[in-house]
């Protein structure tokens, strides 16, 4: 590289960091900063330094719970999504011949369609008024519609894992495309039939590609706060970003949601470090 | 003996006949070497004995029972891939060991098989690495073990050498040869290079265009090609029009003579040293060129003729 070109590399690069920095990093740290500040009486913060938020957090149970409840509902998306988003992924990689491109689009499409659109979608499935209690009436089965499908951790975990599942299937779908044919031909070679191909050598090689689809899908459901507040209904089914959400909104306790952000933080970087270290156990070999 | 019996195998993809009723019998322990261009119906006559890929129609009969209808892993043969195929989550040994574990061998037999297998292949310190950490020829040789190990009724060989480098290609052909005589498994061996062919095989069976050309010993190959195509794929040929006929002949059959002194007269125009020998370039008066190999160089611009001897000059047809 000629130095005179040197210039244009500097800022090609300085140009994104400084970006990542300003809109990424910084809220970050105020955000971290602001967590250790103190709630004045009048409800606005005083610049005083104190642990008094986060003794609250795991104090009050509330947070906690809501916490664990939240993980709770992202685990359930996550094995919902990986259930429906492996078998996609590989009828997409090795049993479909023709069109393969028009329906991989068909199952990524979803994602460029606004998150609020595909929420409340579910709202008129799942309603009083429904789709699903139409069938049911229209079918006989039930008398009056069913009340339960909305407004239940039922219906925030179907709509998360509608929205999350394409995540999910594009790292799987990947891995799964990138496996050599002849692998699988060398263990139809070898006396394996095509469920032993599948256990000893297809599902092994495409552990990273789960093991990243999965984090998409919890770290992702994790954070939701749209679909639980339209779909969740009472607030027992909220989930913590609901509780981050007014206490920033609503009850204008800025350090304490700082507070609660920065542990939600925590909790999901210590989730992608242990993803990032099994990572290399699962790809060891390739 | 006929171990394998192709009957008017034929297979097509869309409008192109890959492969187009091709007879052909494998006898018991013969090394049969497949060899053709790029689109020939090599890989494809393969891939139907592997059961990879169904044939449009014929049969493939071993012992006289048909193969065609059933799927790779109840066939008895077992596959090298052209890039070896080992699975790369799995040490050497599982690798070896994998073949005997889908047919639900006994754990210490298997041991006792893989030890066998890697000692023969001289790779016995090698089983806890994995393929990865391997060279290209001991990939190669694990390969070979992990298909040998199931003592299959017939080896397919897929351009097995084609990744390595001219120098261990020709260790390892006289490697597998020597193999291929000491377990007596009939190979089937998939080439576009005509010198492994020639070097390796028994019997050799050259491929065009789906089509089986010539079936022969490597020998008869090439002294007595039975088509231009033929002789110009294996081994290097002058192919001269003589009067209606188009005749083969190998440099190293063409004498050089003075000019007088019969034959047909020529002069030098190139001359190339190709190791042990010289490769003399000669134009004949009506213009077609003969190549003739010679232990000493001639001076370009010579007055010489070129004859040989009449059962070196093969007739062949288009």
């Amino acid at each position: 590289m000629t130095d005179r070109r040197r210039p244009w590399v500097l800022l090609g690069t300085a140009i994104p960091l400084v970006w990542v920095a300003v809109t990424l990093l910084l809220p970050y740290a105020l955000l971290l900063v602001q967590s250790f500040w103190h709630q004045g009486a009048n409800g606005r913060p005083t610049h005083d330094l104190t642990l008094a938020n986060y003794v609250r957090l795991f104090s009050t149970s509330l947070y906690p719970s809501t916490i664990l409840y939240s993980a709770g509902v992202a685990l359930r998306v996550t094995i919902a999504s990986l259930l429906l988003a492996y078998p996609l992924a590989y009828l997409l990689a090795f049993k479909v011949q023709r069109h393969k491109q028009l329906l991989y689009m068909a199952v990524i499409i979803p994602l460029w369609v606004s998150y609020l659109v595909r929420a409340y979608a579910w709202k008129i499935i799942l309603g009083q008024q429904g789709v699903v209690n139409g069938i049911l009436m229209s079918v006989g089965i039930v008398h009056a519609p069913v009340t339960f499908f909305l407004y239940s951790t039922a219906a925030v975990v179907i709509a998360l894992t509608h929205i999350y599942t394409p995540f999910t299937l594009m790292p799987i779908y990947a891995v799964l495309e990138s496996i050599p044919p002849s692998l699988r031909e060398a263990s139809h070679d070898l006396y394996g039939n095509r469920w032993r191909t599948f256990w000893h050598v297809t599902l092994p090689l495409s552990l990273p590609g789960v093991l990243a689809g999965c984090t998409f899908a919890f770290v992702l459901s994790m954070g939701d706060f749209i679909a639980p507040q339209l779909l969740g209904g009472n607030d027992s089914a909220l989930m913590v970003s609901n509780l981050v959400w007014s206490l920033f909104g609503v009850s204008s306790d800025w350090p304490l949601g700082a507070a609660v952000s920065v542990v939600m933080l925590a909790l999901t970087l210590t989730l992608l470090w242990i993803a990032n270290r099994a990572s290399p156990a699962a790809r060891k070999y390739r | 003996m006929s171990l394998l019996e192709l009957r008017e195998l034929s297979r097509r993809f869309g409008d192109f006949v890959a492969l187009d009723s091709v007879n052909l019998s494998v006898q018991s322990g013969e090394f049969l070497t497949v060899l053709g261009a790029s689109g020939s119906g090599k890989t494809t006559t393969l891939r139907l004995i592997a059961g990879f890929d169904r044939p449009t129609s014929g049969s493939i009969l071993m012992d006289g029972t048909d193969l065609a209808p059933l799927p790779p892993f109840r066939r008895p043969v077992n596959t090298v891939f052209q890039h070896y195929a080992l699975f790369p989550h799995m040490s050497v040994r599982d690798n070896v060991g994998y073949g005997l574990r889908m047919q639900r061998v006994a754990p210490a037999e298997i041991g006792r098989r893989v030890d066998e297998a890697l000692a023969m292949v001289r790779l016995g310190d090698f089983g806890g690495r994995t393929p990865k950490q391997l060279s290209g020829g001991q990939q190669q040789r694990v390969a070979l073990a992990r298909a040998l190990v199931n003592r299959p009724r017939v080896l397919l060989l897929d351009e097995p050498l084609g990744a390595l480098d001219l120098k261990l290609r020709r260790e390892m052909q006289l490697e597998l040869k020597q193999l291929q005589t000491q377990v007596g498994i009939t190979f089937i061996y998939v080439t576009h290079d005509q010198e492994e062919a020639l070097t390796m095989s028994d019997r050799i069976v050259l491929m065009r265009a789906g089509r089986i050309e010539q079936i022969g010993t490597p020998r008869e190959m090439y002294d007595s090609p039975r088509s231009r195509y033929v002789a110009d794929f294996i081994g290097d040929t002058n192919l001269l029009r003589l009067g209606n006929d188009e005749v083969s002949v190998r440099p190293e059959h063409v004498q050089l003579i003075a000019a007088d002194a019969g034959g047909m007269p020529g002069l030098v125009d190139a001359v190339t040293f190709v190791g042990s020998t010289y490769r003399v370039r000669v134009a004949l008066a009506d213009g077609q060129r003969v190549v003739a190999l010679q232990s000493a160089p001639r001076e370009i611009g010579q007055r010489v003729a070129v004859q040989w001897d009449p059962s070196r000059g093969v007739i062949v047809r288009d």
